[in-house]
């Protein structure tokens, strides 16, 4: 286990872009929010809400918020809040990516493998390590990114209401981040669960390739895909890829209804099975988590990401410094 | 004395391209072994098998296990260095010292600590803004650490000057080699490890053509300097291997009548590097 959290660690130490795209994504929402703010307050701009009343300074805006419903209040927090924790989500899970790509063939292709593998480590440790990377501390990154961003977002507003001598309760008081956490935390455990066999192909790819991997990582699929539509085979494999493939934001349909005065959100049932959600966020039940993991999809699709992990650990045994 | 690496009939294709020709040998504990041959000989293709980073055919036990299938079992008894560009570039010293220490079980931080004081390399520095001599230091402070049975060295000074070339190995003689530890060595510069091998094993396309203690060279190997007028008569008894100096030829004969050398000239043991080029160029005149 000492072993272990050290190749994790090692891994924080060699992808620096882990800790510095979060900074910077963090650093960019303060920046946004600070700009927002005070494109409001000088009164450049208006801004058009979807019942047709014009905003034309941070007052009036502040105090039209006020005026809302608590529903709505809450539904606008919550877009704000999401909309950003899907942006940092979809930038992190392309890190991830480029991370799981270049895990396994950055070492051949820089000779450090020999180094590597003069350690007392196992290749199934080596491999599980970069795979931990990607299951659990990039959703870690993601989650603590998400929260911070959102705590720098509410505090910014909270300063925003102070200055225009609004309570700033009002904002905290709709603000509902224990569910908008629980609910974060479960798409994160769904996204991951779903992403799987993606992750298992990357390191597969990258174990196995002899030519920069995201050649082949990419071309496989695209052909698969090509072959089954170009000649309307009808596998069904373009629709498992597909599905699989997009990633982050894209594959979460935020649906036609989501506009700041009647936030609704929801995500396709069939991109991501069991979670259907609408008028708001609400916190997974029994039921949704039941439903995703009875969907037979989402154990094919670990039992490939298990199958690329494992012939990812067993190709390692055989790379040396040659590509 | 239980060998702790023997090898028989080991052999490696590369495709078509057969590296290793079907070798045996065996490394004794407490030795100094020299893997020496020129470049493309089969030197490092014999050391991954021996380290398990390789698949081969053929049979091979190194501390009594396969090192196809315990290389990371393998690796607590044996510190390998290979040439310094292995080192990763971007980690900082401490780090690469906190990774030993964490993945290492027989790993003393305070002998690593204690060489790296003596240098210049600062824990702060990362490996890309160290010199490779520095770099070579480092990887020495890491063997230090490591209580390794064995000590695999591939080609470890490969692009130092003369300076380091000399310290490296008067550093790895003096504080890390005692009699219960085994260094492998693999060069193609020989003349620069003649001095503290025990044993030498030299390959060429494949194949071992001389394997023996450097104590028994003199009993296989001589060589004689002979003036240009009896060269001929000396030539007539077959060397190996022989060599035109400034008035006179130097030739190195196998399993030979010593005392009839006498007559031609001065007899002596071969220094390595001429035994070397012997034993790969064959019967070659230079």
């Amino acid at each position: 286990m000492r072993s272990f959290t050290a190749l994790l660690r090692r891994e924080l130490w060699e992808h620096t872009s882990l800790k510095g795209i979060p900074l910077t994504l963090l650093a960019f929402v303060l920046v946004a929010n600070i700009a927002f703010i005070f494109l409001l307050a000088s009164s450049v701009g208006t801004l058009n809400i979807s019942s047709g009343e014009e905003v034309r300074s941070l007052s009036s805006y502040i105090g039209f918020f006020t005026q809302l419903k608590p529903a709505q209040q809450t539904a606008i927090i919550n877009s704000t809040l999401i909309t950003t924790g899907m942006i940092i989500n979809s930038v992190l899970l392309i890190v991830m990516f480029f991370y799981l790509l270049d895990s396994l063939y950055g070492e051949r292709k820089d000779r450090t493998i020999l180094f590597w593998k003069s350690l007392p480590v196992s290749n199934k440790q080596t491999v599980l390590s970069k795979l931990a990377i990607a299951v659990i501390i990039i959703p870690v990154i993601i989650f603590i990114t998400a929260a911070l961003a959102n705590f720098i977002t509410l505090g910014l507003q909270s300063l925003a209401f102070y200055y225009n001598q609004y309570p700033v309760d009002l904002l905290w008081q709709e603000t509902d981040l224990t569910d908008l956490s629980l609910f974060s935390i479960f798409l994160l455990i769904q996204q991951t669960i779903w992403y799987f066999p993606v992750m298992g192909w990357l390191l597969f790819c990258s174990v196995w390739c002899r030519k920069p991997p995201i050649i082949i990582a990419v071309l496989i699929p695209v052909i698969l895909v090509f072959i089954d539509t170009g000649f309307m085979l009808g596998t069904g494999i373009s629709e498992i890829l597909l599905e699989r493939l997009p990633l982050g934001i894209m594959s979460m349909q935020l649906g036609n209804e989501s506009s700041l005065m009647a936030y609704n959100y929801s995500l396709s049932e069939q991109q991501l099975p069991g979670f259907n959600m609408s008028a708001g966020i609400s916190v997974p039940s029994i039921d949704d988590i039941l439903s995703f993991f009875m969907n037979i999809k989402v154990w094919m699709g670990l039992l490939i990401g298990f199958f690329f992990t494992g012939m990812a650990i067993s190709l390692r045994r055989w790379r040396d410094d040659s590509l | 004395m239980k060998a702790l690496v023997t090898a028989k009939g080991l052999t490696k294709n590369y495709g078509r391209f057969r590296a290793v020709d079907k070798i045996d040998f065996e490394i004794k504990p407490g030795r100094v072994v020299g893997l020496v041959g020129p470049n493309g000989a089969g030197k490092s293709t014999t050391l991954k098998a021996i380290l398990g980073l390789i698949k081969y055919r053929g049979e091979l036990e190194v501390f009594g296990r396969n090192p196809r299938n315990e290389r990371a079992q393998l690796m607590h008894d044996i510190s390998y260095i290979s040439d310094v560009a292995s080192l990763p570039e971007w980690i900082r010293v401490d780090q690469l010292l906190d990774l030993m220490e964490s993945t290492h079980p027989s790993y003393d931080l305070r002998k690593s600590l204690n060489f790296l004081a003596r240098t210049d390399i600062n824990k702060s520095h990362r490996v890309k803004h160290l010199s490779r001599g520095m770099k070579t230091q480092l990887h020495l402070a890491i063997v230090m650490g490591i209580n390794a049975r064995m000590l695999v060295l591939d080609e470890p000074t490969l692009g130092l000057d003369i300076i380091y070339r000399t310290e490296f190995y008067d550093q790895l003689m003096n504080e890390y080699f005692d009699p219960q530890r085994t260094i492998l060595i693999t060069t193609h510069q020989i003349e620069e490890i003649e001095h503290i091998l025990t044993d030498i094993i030299i390959i060429n396309k494949g194949k071992i053509i001389i394997n023996m203690p450097i104590e028994e060279i003199a009993n296989h190997y001589v060589q004689l300097t002979t003036s240009k007028d009896t060269a001929d008569q000396a030539r007539k008894l077959n060397p190996v291997y022989e060599k035109d100096l400034l008035n006179e030829a130097l030739m190195i004969f196998e399993n030979t009548d010593t005392q009839r050398l006498h007559e031609f000239g001065e007899v002596s043991t071969p220094h390595l590097a001429d035994l070397f080029v012997a034993a790969v160029k064959g019967r070659h005149h230079a």
